[in-house]
């Protein structure tokens, strides 16, 4: 109806974008510890998911969504692959 | 009927005649803790932080006061020497009895309050359920793109390594959360 009040919406809060991404970081690296090591990749196919994405197999992405021990490998291989790179980018420059 | 109270803070206040549990006042104590009223009130005020609460405990302290004076006057036991401050002290009695209650409840409530899950736990199992969500829907490359943005990669750098405009980097990403946050929000309200 025009001119009828209408109830202010609530909007919920939202977290800051970094706070999610420590927090999704926060939850791969811990939430699914896996001692005996079960199920895990070796290394080299970690690396190689992380060197080139393209052509790393489902079935190790799939685990690394289920295992902290291996997202912690994983994760360790991004990082190492994303200081190269910049460290080359900064070399060309 | 219990009658108006004004403020004690402005100086004059009105104390019942019967207290909340229905006992009655003497008319000389009635007078007594009117005379008292507004210093006691202002101090039990001070220590219980609520104004009608210290009445309700004068108007009590009051009656209890009624109550003893009537069996003295009928029994053998001594005389009050001191009305007003007779009524002071019981009052300052009931005030710190209630006083100590405030005070261990609020102990116990800080005591609990730890074991209470905070809302930044809320937080988290909320963003931990959001991930989960897209690592078991979405396709290799959009996982990937969000693996390589939990590890702090730039737009650009993800754009380049998947072969994708920055653009694309970031439109796969926030519509995968955005998708995974309305999945989670409809298993949260079914109806």
């Amino acid at each position: 109806m025009p001119g009828a009040r209408t109830k202010p919406k609530t909007r919920k809060k939202t977290l800051p974008a970094e706070k999610i991404l420590e927090l999704g970081r926060r939850h791969f690296a811990r939430d699914f510890p896996n001692p005996k090591r079960q199920g895990c990749p070796a290394a080299n196919e970690l690396k190689l998911l992380a060197d080139n994405p393209r052509k790393a197999k489902e079935s190790v992405l799939n685990h690394i969504s289920t295992c902290s021990p291996c997202y912690r490998d994983y994760s360790g291989f991004l990082k190492a692959k994303k200081r190269k790179a910049r460290a080359k980018s900064d070399g060309d420059d | 009927m219990k009658s108006p109270r004004a403020r004690s803070g402005s100086g004059t206040f009105f104390l019942s005649s019967v207290d909340r549990l229905g006992r009655a006042i003497d008319p000389l104590i009635l007078a007594i803790a009117h005379e008292i009223g507004p210093r006691a009130v202002r101090y039990a005020e001070r220590l219980l932080g609520d104004q009608a609460l210290a009445l309700d405990l004068l108007e009590e302290s009051a009656a209890a006061v009624s109550e003893a004076l009537k069996r003295k006057t009928t029994g053998d036991s001594g005389k009050v020497r001191n009305m007003e401050r007779y009524l002071f002290r019981t009052y300052l009695r009931k005030v710190s009895l209630v006083r100590g209650k405030q005070t261990r409840l609020d102990k116990s409530l800080r005591a609990k309050a730890p074991k209470q899950p905070a809302r930044t736990e809320f937080a988290e199992a909320e963003i931990a359920l959001l991930f989960d969500e897209v690592m078991a829907t979405y396709d290799k490359v959009t996982r990937q793109i969000v693996y390589r943005r939990l590890e702090g990669y730039s737009w650009k750098e993800i754009g380049t390594e998947f072969g994708i405009t920055t653009h694309a980097a970031e439109a796969r990403y926030s519509r995968a959360l955005a998708q995974a946050r309305k999945v989670l929000a409809k298993r949260q309200t079914p109806d």
